[in-house]
């Protein structure tokens, strides 16, 4: 009898203590997991956990936000704009953090048209958070024109978004530019000279010796054996390519430094809009 | 008599010698082979999938230059890609007239005169030039 009871009490011991176990994968551990995960940087990893609590619980909203985030901080945001579409009904419904988060999306993967046609669609945007993504969008295409239509919708002085790209669509407006044409021109008459004119005078020089020192070669060759020899012609090609490439560099060099120029307000406009939203 | 120690001095200096590198054959076999013996094999992916006679014709110029000539050479260039490599993937990318004008304008920029204008790769301890990348301003953090 005493026997029958210790195995009885055995054989509960263990069932409970089987019971009383922990799932390491249920919701709320998942959940926990994927957020450290997320917050440590271990983004990829976050992907697969957020996915995991997608498919436990398809109606959590928070988790289908934070599986985007992964998506995107993991550098997948072709596949994050892909699930995105899958996970949800219809985009232009879902809530406001989850459609910024889709823009995010979107802006990361520079498809501007794409985008744009998102936000004029979408219906739980508000109407400055349609117009600064747009402003965005058209600031980091170097539409500085267009960028400024879009943010006068913004009317709100104390939007600090809105006043930073104010002074950044100013600044790319009215700042100085280089004209390629000039700079063409300039290094078709002087080789050279066009590379100077947007600053890079070290690189003009450099430009200037090595067309007229085959220049120069080329017309010693000419002297010395004639035009029915190779020699001369040897250098007049060399030559030739040393000029027509200082011409292509010249245009190069302006644009460049038209580019850099634009980067710098860009790289401005990225820490603002990065802090607003 | 004297020659005589003096020799079997140095022989038994000879005898201990040879031992001694014997006990130790284990550590100087770690640093055997530690330099390049010039029989290693370089293949380059920029000379690889032509899609046509002229990416061809010219990725056989540029093995050619690699092989021969290049590899007489230090690292001379200043950037990364080097010219001949630039060169190649110019042409690849934009075409024979577009990709042979930045060549060009390419090598009278290898000058290291102005490293203000470029990318570092810390890495390499070169400055980066890729024909086949614009710099692009990320709009988006890759951190929040």
């Amino acid at each position: 009898m005493k026997k029958g009871l210790l195995i009885f009490l055995g054989i509960l011991s263990l069932s409970l203590k089987v019971i009383a176990q922990e799932n390491l994968y249920n919701e709320t551990n998942t959940r926990k997991f994927g957020e450290y995960l997320l917050e440590s940087g271990q983004y990829n990893f976050a992907v697969k956990e957020f996915e995991r609590l997608n498919f436990l619980n398809p109606s959590d909203s928070n988790a289908k936000l934070n599986l985007m985030k992964s998506y995107r901080l993991s550098g997948n945001w072709e596949d994050g704009i892909r699930r995105s579409n899958e996970i949800f009904e219809d985009l232009n419904l879902i809530p406001r953090p989850h459609s910024i988060e889709y823009s995010k999306l979107l802006l990361t993967g520079r498809d501007w048209p794409r985008a744009q046609h998102y936000w004029e669609t979408n219906k739980t945007l508000p109407s400055p958070d349609k117009a600064l993504l747009n402003t965005t969008a058209e600031i980091f295409n170097s539409d500085f024109q267009k960028a400024l239509e879009y943010v006068s919708l913004v009317n709100d002085s104390t939007n600090y978004l809105a006043e930073g790209y104010r002074s950044i669509i100013d600044r790319g407006l009215n700042g100085k530019r280089k004209s390629p044409f000039l700079a063409g021109f300039m290094s078709t008459a002087i080789p050279g000279l066009g590379k100077a004119y947007t600053g890079n005078w070290k690189d003009g020089l450099v430009s200037l010796i090595f067309t007229g020192g085959m220049a120069f070669q080329a017309y010693r060759k000419f002297n010395q054996f004639g035009a029915n020899n190779y020699r001369p012609w040897i250098y007049t090609a060399i030559g030739t390519g040393f000029y027509l490439g200082n011409i292509y560099g010249s245009v190069k060099s302006a644009k460049v430094k038209n580019r850099k120029r634009i980067n710098i307000l860009q790289h401005e406009a990225s820490d603002l809009f990065n802090a607003y939203y | 008599m004297k020659y005589t120690g003096i020799v079997f001095l140095l022989l038994s200096l000879l005898l201990c010698g040879n031992s001694m590198a014997q006990s130790s054959g284990k550590r100087t076999n770690l640093y055997r082979n530690m330099l390049e013996d010039g029989n290693i094999k370089k293949t380059y992916w920029q000379a690889q999938n032509n899609q046509n006679e002229l990416q061809t014709a010219f990725s056989g110029l540029f093995l050619f230059y690699k092989t021969f000539f290049s590899s007489q050479d230090l690292t001379v260039c200043t950037f990364t890609p080097s010219c001949s490599e630039y060169g190649i993937l110019a042409i690849k990318s934009h075409g024979m007239i577009k990709g042979g004008l930045m060549t060009m304008d390419r090598l009278t920029r290898c000058n290291g005169l102005s490293p203000q204008n470029y990318e570092f790769d810390k890495k390499l301890m070169l400055l980066k030039d890729d024909p086949t990348r614009e710099p692009l301003v990320p709009v988006v953090a890759s951190y929040k």
